[in-house]
């Protein structure tokens, strides 16, 4: 026994020889570690590695798996939290602030150049302000966009999608794609699912609402306004697009799917694939797309250097990429949602301020020509339709001026500070959900239920802090507390 | 204990003690305090005690009461569990061997390479998914034969020490609608006797085997049918089976004395007698501890599954109470809440266990 105890004492000190030679080398005097927690985009290290070059009193480094909601707000509020973080949504903005774990950089920004009504894109102001105050600056802004597999439409000889249609004539067009092939696998016409939360959303129906130019909240903020035509608009053409067209799969069905694995949404690669003739994306799907479309080029290549393959297997196909603008709402102007990934700093952080550094270099022209290839940098002066571009395949330029554009039309949903614009998403992902696993619901009973819900959210939430509770009397004036909701 | 030792005891026993004061016992009183304030993890939100107001909120909480169904139902799995871990560890616990041990080795190579020929033949004849199961099986057969019940000993409990996040996920690629092998497979039997079905929709769909539930106005059952509640206990059954509980039993089968089995033979007894009137009751405190264990975990499980299978849906199906808390606490933000219902499952646990002792363990013992 004894010389067990001592064989795992040694063997444990030999380990712990490894994990000191495995350490990271400690930084030269003076350099300032920071820490970056965000998604693990393959562009990412070749942004942090020319930050760290012309910025030799800083290093920053990437935590790649820590970007989660629930993680950002554990790790800040018990110390351990990253200097930087992203939000991907201004929904999660209102969230961090709530929670005390956005640092208000309002004074800071306005000096800085990176201030959110002069440096950023107009239609993303909400997505890196909350309640006129601004908590930080977007690494890359855009729009959803249809982008669509030309190989898919030219087989079934069907038009490509175009700037200008309606929804249901996008959906009558999608029809024509989809379907069961001979070989028992299935295309689906479009894909709207989301990954930026914790768990896989459809959106399908926030497209049609947003193209409506719908909000979630009454103009003073007191009351959420769900059960309404917009969203009741918006469900009903979801179902319709899953139920009577059978151009779009639930939620699930995506969810238990896979791509080609590493970053990125799986539903991307799945429509490079070809199982989906179009999907509801943005630019930023080219950071996936271009490693699976450089994959698909080399097996081609294969292919034609291999006569014994040409003879027992058709030709691969490499995707090539089609682009539209999002359809709008029959009878109404164009309108889309603008999405922004914003960069937001730890208030707990003791290099707080050295991270605002990285903040004005996300302003930078030298941090926009990185991040063009697949996306939009968030300075609207920086933003050029004329770089040099790898893959023509892909149709860079010509989803960059749809970003553009879209940019130019896009808003932001209203935010209210007595409810979280996180729980009505939860709200209504939850019955977005059960219409998708019961398709006989009534839409307007799962928006009255909804409804319902949330403001009964919004009672308990003015229960529960004074603070609110009084502001809430201050706008709609007081004793009607009762009544509205 | 004499008493100088007791400082030498103490000393030893500092380091779990520390460890259980700081990571158990006070977070657990401070769940216990936090439960009877309005905790949260924003800020801006002042704490401040709120006396029974998340207990009240809870027992009017129609989501509390689903997703408790969901846990009860989930457990409706654990009867097969025990019973198929019992079955698996009395098969395991012979001393069977299927050829002589000198020629046990050459058996079992001839096996491995007759299953490894057979699955190359089928992979490349365009059936990968048919020649991974004949590989396997193969193999398999092939360390059964050669290592007796050993090896399958160890290759029934594979799933409990293979990581559950990595089971987890493949099970959620097995159970796709579309393209999973389980609803492949049952396309292709039912094709060979020429009917056309789709497959249940597991995971995407809210079906249930008790196709009703008490609360029609807020969930949905969705009909009788096999939906992701049912996938998830199929999954759980797996895991279980091979697991402690076998292990469990089979200590508790080598500690049946011989003697009895021998002497009910020369009364005459058949297996199934023998194990009717002799193995199974020398085997209830086994068992007792088995379903004590089983219903508490039980009781506690679903988190993995809700989280990375299906996030609780779909239209909370899945969700079940733990992952509640979960949700509670670190979406909503609202500690106190949770904190809440974190104790009244303490409570369902610890009475149901109590219930069990008091009329179980006179059973065992019996």
């Amino acid at each position: 026994m004894r010389a067990l105890i001592a064989g795992l004492l040694a063997f444990l000190l030999i380990l712990s020889g490894v994990a000191r030679l495995l350490r990271p080398s400690r930084l030269p005097p003076g350099v300032t570690p920071l820490v970056w927690a965000s998604s693990k985009n393959p562009y990412r290290y070749g942004q942090i590695d020319y930050f760290n070059a012309t910025h030799p009193g800083l290093r920053l480094r990437l935590d790649g798996g820590n970007a989660d909601f629930q993680r950002i707000i554990v790790q800040t509020c018990s110390g351990v939290g990253p200097d930087v973080f992203d939000v991907l949504k201004g929904s999660y903005l209102q969230a961090y602030v709530e929670a005390g774990v956005a640092w208000d950089l309002t004074a800071a920004a306005a000096a800085d150049g990176i201030a959110a009504d002069r440096d950023a894109w107009p239609a993303v102001h909400n997505e890196i302000t909350y309640e006129g105050r601004q908590y930080g600056y977007p690494a890359g802004v855009g729009c959803f966009l249809i982008l669509y597999n030309k190989n898919v439409f030219d087989r079934r000889g069907v038009p490509y999608p175009t700037d200008g249609m309606t929804w249901e004539e996008f959906l009558q067009r999608l029809t024509r794609v989809s379907g069961v092939l001979p070989d028992g696998s299935r295309i689906w016409g479009t894909n709207a699912v989301d990954y930026a939360g914790t768990a896989p959303a459809a959106f399908f129906w926030k497209a049609v609402f947003y193209s409506r130019h719908g909000e979630f909240f009454s103009p003073d903020g007191t009351r959420p306004t769900i059960d309404t035509p917009d969203l009741r608009v918006a469900l009903q053409l979801h179902q319709d697009a899953i139920v009577r067209y059978r151009v779009l799969p639930r939620t699930v069905d995506v969810g238990a799917g896979t791509g080609q694995g590493g970053w990125g949404n799986p539903a991307t690669t799945q429509f490079a694939e070809g199982h989906y003739a179009t999907i509801v994306s943005g630019k930023f799907a080219l950071a996936s797309l271009r490693g699976f479309v450089e994959m698909q080029k080399r097996d081609l290549a294969r292919w034609e250097a291999d006569p014994a393959r040409q003879r027992t297997e058709p030709r691969p196909e490499v995707l090539r990429l089609g682009v539209a603008r999002l359809p709008h709402a029959s009878g109404r102007p164009f309108a889309c949602v603008a999405l922004s990934q914003t960069v937001v700093i730890n208030p707990a952080s003791p290099h707080r301020a050295q991270a605002l550094a990285f903040l004005r270099f996300l302003a930078s022209d030298a941090y926009a020509q990185r991040v063009e290839s697949y996306g939009i940098p968030g300075n609207p002066r920086l933003a050029r339709t004329d770089y040099p571009v790898t893959d023509p395949e892909l149709a860079e330029h010509e989803i960059t001026r749809c970003e553009v554009e879209s940019l130019r039309d896009g808003y932001q949903t209203r935010k209210s500070p007595f409810l979280l614009d996180f729980d009505v998403d939860r709200a209504l992902d939850a019955q977005v959900a059960r219409l998708e696993a019961d398709p006989s619901l009534d839409c307007g009973r799962l928006l009255a239920e909804a409804q319902g819900e949330l403001e009964a959210m919004l009672r308990l939430n003015l229960s529960r802090d004074p603070r609110l509770a009084a502001e809430y009397h201050r706008r709609i004036g007081a004793g009607a507390l009762t009544s509205n909701p | 204990m004499k008493p100088r030792r007791l400082p030498t005891a103490l000393l030893f026993l500092a380091p779990n003690l520390l460890g259980f004061l700081v990571f158990t016992l006070v977070p657990v009183g401070l769940s216990l305090a936090g439960s009877f304030t309005n905790w949260s993890l924003r800020p801006a939100v002042p704490l401040h005690f709120a006396g029974w107001d998340n207990y009240a909120r809870l027992f009017q909480d129609r989501d509390f009461y689903f997703y408790l169904y969901n846990t009860f139902y989930l457990m409706l799995a654990l009867p097969f569990s025990i019973a198929g871990a019992l079955l698996l560890a009395v098969l395991l616990h012979g001393r069977f061997s299927f050829a002589r041990p000198r020629r046990a080795p050459v058996l079992a190579a001839a096996s491995a390479a007759i299953a490894l020929g057979s699955a190359a033949v089928l992979a490349l004849t365009g059936s990968p998914n048919l020649a991974y199961v004949v590989g396997a099986l193969g193999l398999i057969a092939a360390l059964g034969i050669r290592f007796g019940p050993v090896a399958y000993r160890t290759v029934f409990y594979l799933p409990y020490f293979t990581a559950g996040a990595a089971t987890i996920i493949l099970w959620s690629q097995l159970y796709n609608p579309n393209f999973g092998l389980i609803n492949q497979g049952l396309r292709h039997l039912a094709a060979f006797g020429g009917w056309h079905v789709a497959g249940p929709g597991w995971l995407t769909s809210t079906r249930s085997l008790l196709g009703f539930l008490p609360w029609p106005a807020h969930f949905n059952n969705g009909g009788f049918g096999l939906g992701a509640r049912e996938a998830i206990m199929l999954m759980g059954v797996w895991g279980a089976v091979g697991g402690n509980n076998m292990i469990l039993f089979l200590a508790g089968l080598a500690n049946v004395p011989p003697e009895l089995h021998e002497a009910a033979e020369i009364d005459g007894a058949g297996a199934w007698a023998r194990f009717r009137h002799v193995t199974w009751p020398q085997l209830a405190p086994t068992t007792f501890f088995v379903v004590v264990i089983s219903v508490i975990g039980g009781l506690q499980g679903g988190f993995e599954q809700a989280r990375l299978m299906t996030f609780g849906g779909p239209a909370g199906a899945t969700t079940t109470l733990s992952y509640y808390i979960y949700q509670q606490g670190f979406e909503r933000l609202d500690l106190g809440y949770g904190s809440a219902i974190a104790w009244v499952l303490f409570v369902l646990v610890f009475g149901l266990t109590l219930l069990q002792w008091r009329h179980g363990a006179r059973d065992g013992t019996d």
